[in-house]
């Protein structure tokens, strides 16, 4: 639980968060977690976060909790992959 | 030779503006798109630096048109002409580019402020708490003394960060730029010494110039 401490960007982990459901198609919040590196309560902030900015939605099936992207979520992950590199050379950690 | 590496610096100003302007713009994009407080004021910080590059160029031209030529006698018989170009920036308010440079040593550490308090409010401590501070105070004797202190103490702060985190790479190199050419435009005010500022002036808008250059690999990183 107490893991090495890690500064990281808000933009580099909503990044690492995208790019985990996107590589699933939807993705339970567990997968996530250990994709995108974070602990759980961290995780629900930002996925609460992400879907008032409507970027991931949440979805039902079989009683089992998932999140996908929204058309926005995607834009979004494409941008950020674009931007990637710039916001790293401008100082924010991925 | 100063007239032409005043009109040197302007033109470099006037290169450096829009690269400043359009980092704000692809920053202000994502803001838009995932709603971060740090993003919001790192765009701020970089669109305060454009506004800053402008007045430093408008201020270099004005310099380069104010410039006084120098023309004396070599020898004291009167025998043969020395000509040379001086700085109007050590004669301070005489100068009609002062204002302007005073402008710009204003709006130079505010950009460095909102930007280094956007990277700050983007970090986000995964796992266990931390602590975090250091803040340096530098006296000011001038706006533009002070301006320039401040820039200092909030790119080194910038640079040391970023360096904890990664390597030298472009982006690096770009903010030690930076805090060179504010530290030489310092000692270069302080001592009057005209092609130290000259150097200063110029050294600026070249670090935009080198994260600009730090990114013609397009994409990177790791990727799902």
């Amino acid at each position: 639980m107490a893991g090495k401490a890690k500064y990281r960007s808000q933009a580099g982990i909503v990044y690492d968060i995208l790019q985990a459901i996107a590589s699933e198609g939807r993705a339970p919040a567990t997968r996530i977690m250990y994709a995108a590196r974070l602990p759980y309560d961290r995780l629900r902030q930002m996925l609460e976060h992400l879907e008032n900015v409507g970027l991931v939605s949440e979805v039902t099936d079989e009683d089992r909790v998932y999140y996908t992207l929204t058309q926005k979520g995607m834009e979004t992950l494409q941008e950020l992959r674009r931007a990637k590199r710039l916001l790293e050379q401008l100082g924010l950690r991925f | 030779m100063y007239h032409e590496v005043m009109l040197a610096i302007a033109l470099l100003d006037a290169l450096a503006a829009p690269l400043a302007l359009f980092i704000a713009y692809k920053v202000f994009a994502l803001h838009r798109l995932i709603s971060s407080r740090g993003l919001l004021l790192l765009g701020l910080g970089f669109s305060a630096l454009s506004a800053a590059l402008i007045f430093s160029g408008i201020a270099g031209y004005l310099a380069y048109s104010e410039a006084q030529a120098v023309v004396e006698p070599q020898y004291p018989m009167g025998h043969g002409w020395m000509h040379g170009m001086v700085h109007p920036w050590p004669a301070g308010e005489e100068s009609v580019s002062w204002d302007m440079v005073s402008y710009a040593g204003l709006v130079f550490p505010l950009a460095y402020a909102f930007i280094l308090a956007g990277i700050l409010t983007e970090r986000v401590r995964v796992e266990e708490p931390g602590v975090q501070g250091g803040v340096l105070a530098v006296s000011a004797t001038s706006l533009l003394l002070g301006g320039d202190a401040f820039s200092i103490s909030i790119l080194s702060m910038i640079t040391f960060d970023k360096l904890q985190y990664s390597r030298l790479d472009a982006g690096t190199a770009g903010y030690m730029v930076m805090l060179i050419s504010h530290v030489l435009r310092l000692l270069a005010v302080v001592s009057g010494t005209a092609w130290l500022i000259a150097l200063a002036e110029a050294l600026r808008p070249s670090s935009l110039l080198a994260i600009a250059a730090g990114l013609r690999g397009g994409e990177g990183g790791r990727q799902g």
